[in-house]
């Protein structure tokens, strides 16, 4: 990886790509430091000193690299855009106009690309008036801190903070754009990893202040431990060897060498985990909206709101299972895979075309899946399990959700790094 | 003025019409040229002469300042030389394309003219220009043309055309200004990337291009690949030498008994005697088709196993695959015809024969083998590179075309150029109706003759545009039923072609052509025929894209002629069903199955732009999997200029090896001078090439397969790149071993004679097409899905495939 990158450095072309990807990151990152006017810094601090974790707000300060509560001018971070984005695919599949715009391939989609960003707008504009709501009244947003985080309330000042919220979210928009564009790897995944990893250093030293150096080298190594572990078991594959059978006339015979299907051993990714997490927040969520102070509510208070609870591990542990194998199953589906090969000529050498194949593919799948999802469970749950026993109680900072996006941006980044290099014939003809 | 220009083309940037450009910002300059021309016109003509000789000299064109004082010359050289007087929109056209800016204009406005002063004016820069034409009839007619114009500055000018020497070639492409056509070129290329001595170089510098119908090169052309093909050596898979070693094992497993032979005529009898939709199947788009399991059952008793699975039989199934695809899908005087004994391709996009066009190899024998046509060579590709690469070979790219601006966005894209408006010199008044949509061919068909007869009766001529021969000679016979004479022109009858273009514009005539027959001829028309309303064109559908449909509109009211244009469209057209599954109630069709409903008409439009979108798609993979190719070429072919141009790299790479032959006893050679360096010389391009034909097999073979890593989240052009990569890293060292073992092996035998060893290569070549990809993304799956649920499993009235 590092040999890769140091190449990466010494071709030109690279080197400017890379060069982009780093100065946005800075300007991202210096961004979300960056107070917003008309917000009260001291305050904003001495407000974040009281309260750490306990946050309504938990994923989506994750994704904004902390910024969220700092109330700095990129405080939306890039989650507007990913929302808008995840609304528009869906909305691609419900409205038969948009479907039709996607089938019409680049130019309609485009248009589409055009209407997430319209989307966004609106999203930040909605999310910028709904932090500054909260902020205004002392003990909204932090809840138990009772400093004045935005003095002077005049309507043009509130108006003038929603204007620079929103303006920063499209500039954040902008800057993920032209990293897929103009860089490498995807945009908006690298600034959630960025936002991420950004957070590390302030846990680290936290957990330094409050539990000494001895606790820091534990977590620190369990947490290589752990990643090294989710490296691993990411590249692993199966591989279903798939032969074609159509060029074959005259020339030479490869076998199935390079041409594979490769099921791997977690399919599904992240995805599973954000939504267990998410359906597990429901119910918090209810109490905390309706405020009811009732019986069910303080049941679920207890039991369903922090991982060190066992009940929510078990939950949890079952969701992930549950969402491993829907994703799977509605994501891969081998009869049509078994369909397109035989179109094509292709089998699996010694399995008959068509269902046979599709039977071996989901017999395969499913086999690989059950492992595959227990692992993706038990990732989730080792940090609550660990830290909790730690002390530390429950942080983000090896959380499952986070584990899983850093090792896979970071993959798919040098993956595509390579790529980029081969395809520059960065070596040269080596024959001297 | 211009600060509302400036605001325009800032509007037009923010509506994104991207690619495009202001070609009348450049407007005071063309002003200036005529004020600069009104003076030169007083000038005696051997004045002019003489200011034409100096101005190579003298004039870099690299200013505004020169640009105007060139122009000025040039239009007057041309107006005393060839006699015509150029028009402020060609100059404005020249002025532009000296830019580097593609210009749109439409038919009859003069595009050769512009040619030939942009050629002059590049020409005084000091590039080597090339002039590259829809064929090789154009570009002989367009040099002759200007000629005149040319020798004036002592420019010099060729045209290479297919049936030259490549001594004529060489010389061709030495002079100045070159007419061609991108074939002539492209083919040239690969062969110099082949040839064993400097001398035989064909193409030297290649500075600046100009592209006649660029969107139809650029575009339409641009992901056919140039193939260099030699005849596989007898007995030789690929050159079997060195396997990669991930292979090896793989290898074993065809070390079988051997399968019994069938011979491609029982094949092709035996896939004949298969019965559709029972024992094959055939996707409705008409793409691809596959056996059902009776067929599979079938085909396992053809060739005597119980199971054809297995890679022993993989290649027998291939080959039935094969045949199946040249039995199914591919349909005579629809994707080819047979003359001479031959197979021939036809374009799809432009509706003539492809002389040099061939399908991959097998699918090509398979068809051979269908019409019973002599069988021809069994082929080895030796290289090949796309119309693309060749083009981006060039240091300045410009052209022009009808319908560039329709294609702005891509041209930007693909070859960094901008496109832009010319206006027309006489304002067009050609009228353009609403497309006709009927429900079936034959209700379409119908009314289509009705209208060519009312056309007819008032003595306009007509042109009928259709999609294929077979439909050019049906659609005829039903106007012959109507009493009326039509001339077919289609890819049968195509050197007729210029003749029966020129007489298009009779009253009365009406012609019948496949898509863009006659390019670069206009259509004249006859006094009776200006009287009647001019040109009428009427397509029998719409073709793939809105450009192809705008190219036919355009043979249409060149020069401010009268004319009209319409398109007779039904739901059977194939650019529908290729596209969609629709579904029609009673209650939207009209009168004689005329549609009336708006919804409809919308929907043809829709699969139109589902097609454009197909096919920019595929332009977009063929050019993203090339380009790790190119580069790789690049290298390779850098490494094997300097050893066939410097004796000093070649003695330093031989020393190198492993020789027995230097260090043995026996048979002692001094591979580094004299006649035996020669012949190392030889054995060691000739390795550089098979080594190159070998990697390119194994790239072709990863490609195939390469899509099904979507399926595990992976990104198949990374991963392609990945193993071309890697393969490429393997090649050295593979031509080293083989160099040394040949090197070995002439040494011992003493034999000299480098055919006789295998180791020299015949040449030959032909072009031919790639495939596109069946998998939608992971993403697609999971929104289908969600979306199915949402809607109650209630299909939509169309269903996308």
């Amino acid at each position: 990886m590092f040999t890769a990158l140091a190449t990466a450095f010494r071709t030109p072309d690279l080197r400017k790509k890379i060069f982009i990807v780093l100065g946005l990151i800075a300007i991202y990152r210096l961004g979300a430091m960056v107070p917003t006017p008309g917000v009260d810094y001291t305050s904003v601090q001495k407000c974040l000193n009281l309260v750490q974790d306990n946050s309504l707000y938990g994923l989506i300060n994750l994704f904004s690299g902390g910024a969220l509560l700092q109330i700095s001018v990129f405080a939306l971070g890039i989650m507007p855009y990913i929302t808008a984005s995840i609304i528009l695919q869906l909305l691609v599949v419900v409205i038969p106009r948009l479907e039709a715009l996607k089938k019409e391939g680049q130019s309609g989609q485009a248009k589409i690309t055009q209407y997430t960003r319209y989307l966004t707008l609106a999203l930040a504009i909605l999310q910028s008036t709904t932090i500054l709501t909260l902020a205004r009244e002392p003990g909204r947003l932090f809840q138990g801190c009772n400093e004045q985080l935005i003095p002077n309330q005049s309507l043009p000042v509130i108006l003038a903070m929603i204007v620079v919220l929103t303006t920063g979210c499209m500039i954040i928009m902008w800057f993920g754009e032209i990293i897929t564009e103009k860089g490498i790897g995807n945009g908006m995944s690298l600034l959630i990893f960025v936002s991420i990893i950004a957070t590390m250093p302030g846990q680290f030293a936290n957990v330094f202040t409050s539990s000494g150096p001895l606790i820091l080298t534990g977590v620190v190594v369990i947490g290589l431990l752990v990643v090294a572990a989710v490296v691993f078991v990411e590249q692993a594959q199966r591989r279903i060897p798939v032969q074609y059978a159509k060029r074959m006339v005259g020339s030479r015979q490869y076998g199935g060498a390079s041409t594979y299907i490769p099921l791997k051993v977690n399919m599904a990714g992240v995805i599973p985990v954000i939504f267990a997490a998410s359906l597990l927040y429901i119910p918090q969520l209810i109490v905390q909206l309706t405020g009811s102070q009732d019986e069910w509510a303080q049941w679920i208070s207890q039991n369903l709101t922090t991982g060190t609870e066992p009940l929510y591990l078990v939950c949890y542990f079952f969701l992930i299972i549950f969402f491993c194998y829907f994703y799977v199953t509605i994501t891969f589906d081998p009869v049509e895979v078994a369909d397109n090969m035989k179109k094509y000529g292709g089998f699996v050498p010694g399995i008959r075309a068509g269902r046979p194949t599709a039977e071996y593919l989901s017999y395969v799948l499913s086999r690989l899946t059950f492992p595959g999802s227990l692992y993706l469970a038990v990732i989730a749950i080792i940090p609550f399990i660990a830290f909790g026993g730690l002390g530390l109680g429950q942080s983000f900072l090896f959380g499952g959700t986070s584990l899983l996006i850093i090792v896979g941006v970071g993959l798919d980044f040098v993956k595509q790094l390579e790529s980029q290099l081969q395809q520059r014939s960065y070596e040269g003809f080596l024959d001297k | 003025m211009a600060f509302l220009r400036k605001v325009k083309s800032a509007v037009t940037r923010v509506r994104q019409d991207p690619g495009t450009e202001d070609t009348g910002r450049l407007q005071n300059l063309v002003d200036e040229i005529r004020r600069q021309r009104e003076e030169l016109s007083h000038t005696s003509d051997s004045d002019i002469m003489k200011l034409a000789a100096t101005l190579p000299a003298a004039n870099k064109f690299s200013d505004n300042a020169e640009q105007v004082m060139g122009l000025a010359v040039l239009c007057e050289t041309y107006k005393r030389t060839v006699g015509l007087d150029p028009f402020d929109v060609q100059v404005l056209a020249a002025l532009n394309m000296l830019r580097g800016i593609v210009v749109n204009m439409a038919t009859g406005e003069g595009k050769t003219l512009v040619g030939h002063l942009v050629a002059a004016g590049l020409a005084c820069r000091g590039d080597k220009v090339h002039v590259l034409s829809a064929n090789t009839y154009l570009a002989g007619r367009d040099a002759e043309w200007g000629k005149p114009f040319f020798d004036a500055f002592g420019f010099s000018v060729a045209t290479v055309i297919d049936s030259m020497t490549n001594e004529d070639r060489r010389k061709a492409f030495g002079t100045d200004i070159v007419y061609t056509t991108i074939h002539q070129v492209g083919f040239d290329l690969l062969r110099d990337r082949q040839r064993t001595s400097n001398a035989e170089r064909l193409i030297g510098k290649r500075d600046a291009v100009i592209v006649d119908e660029i969107d139809a090169v650029l575009l339409d052309d641009a992901m056919v690949p140039l193939v260099l093909a030699g005849e596989r050596p007898s007995g030789e898979l690929g050159s079997g030498d060195s396997t990669p070693a991930e292979l090896e094992g793989v290898a074993e497993a065809w070390d079988g008994s051997p399968p019994p032979d069938i011979s491609a005529e029982t094949l092709a009898e035996f896939i004949r005697g298969l019965e559709r939709d029972v024992d094959y199947e055939v996707d409705p788009d008409n793409r691809s088709t596959s056996f059902l399991d009776p067929g599979f059952t079938k085909l396992e008793k053809l060739y005597e196993v119980d199971d054809i699975f297995t890679p022993e039989s993989a290649g027998f199934l291939g080959q039935a695959y094969t045949a199946l695809h040249a039995h199914a899908l591919l349909t005579r005087d629809v994707h080819y015809v047979v003359t001479d004994d031959r197979i021939k391709l036809i374009n799809e996009s432009r509706g003539r024969v492809e002389e040099l066009q061939r399908w991959p190899d097998g699918l090509h024998s398979a068809v051979e083998v269908k019409e019973a046509v002599t069988s021809t060579a069994d082929s080895l590709i030796l290289d090949q590179v796309l119309v693309q690469t060749v083009v981006k070979g060039y240091g300045f790219v410009t052209g022009m075309s009808g319908t560039a601006v329709d294609a702005a966005e891509q041209l930007l894209e693909d070859f960094n150029v901008r496109a832009g408006s010319i206006p027309t010199n006489v304002e067009c008044s050609r009228v353009d109706e609403p497309d006709e949509l009927f429900i079936t061919n034959d209700a379409r068909d119908a009314a289509a003759a009705e209208r060519i007869s009312e056309a007819h009766a008032d003595g306009q001529p007509v042109l009928v545009g259709t999609p294929s021969v077979q439909d050019s000679e049906r659609f005829a016979s039903l106007l012959v039923g109507l009493g009326l004479q039509p001339v077919v022109l289609n890819a049968k009858n195509d050197a007729d072609e210029a003749e029966i273009i020129a007489r298009a514009g009779e009253a009365g005539t009406v012609t019948i052509s496949t898509q863009m027959a006659g390019r670069g001829v206009d259509i004249l028309l006859d006094d009776a025929a200006h009287e009647a309303g001019g040109l009428l064109v009427l397509s029998l559908g719409r073709y793939d894209s809105r450009r192809l449909d705008h190219q036919l509109r355009g043979r249409s009211g060149r020069q401010g002629d009268p004319g009209s244009t319409v398109f007779f469209t039904s739901m059977d057209d194939e650019v529908v069903t290729e596209n969609l599954d629709t579904d029609i109630h009673d209650s939207q069709i009209g009168d004689s199955g005329r549609i009336v409903d708006s919804e409809l008409l919308g929907i043809y439009e829709h699969a139109q732009r589902r097609a454009e979108g197909k096919t920019q798609q595929a332009h977009r993979k063929t050019r993203d999997f090339n380009i790790v190719v190119d580069n790789n070429r690049a290298s390779i072919l850098a490494r094997r200029e300097e050893l066939l141009t410097s004796d000093e790299a070649l003695g330093e790479y031989l020393s190198k090896l492993n020789l027995e032959s230097t260090s043995g006893t026996a048979h002692t050679v001094d591979w580094t001078s004299g006649e035996n360096r020669d012949t190392a010389r030889q054995v060691v391009l000739f390795e550089f090439d098979r080594a190159w034909a070998d990697h390119l097999e194994y790239l072709t073979h990863v490609r195939e397969g390469i899509h099904l890593r979507a399926l595990g989240r992976e990104n198949p052009l990374d991963e392609y790149n990945k193993l071309a990569g890697a393969d490429f890293q393997r090649l050295p060292g593979q031509i080293r071993d083989a160099v040394s073992s040949s090197l070995d092996l002439i040494a011992e035998s003493g034999v000299n004679d480098l055919t006789e060893l295998g180791l020299k290569r015949p040449t030959a070549t032909w072009t031919y097409m790639v495939e596109a990809d069946p998998f939608g993304s992971p993403e697609d799956n999971i929104t289908q899905f969600i979306a199915n649920k949402a809607r109650g499993g209630d299909g939509p009235k169309i269903r996308y495939r």
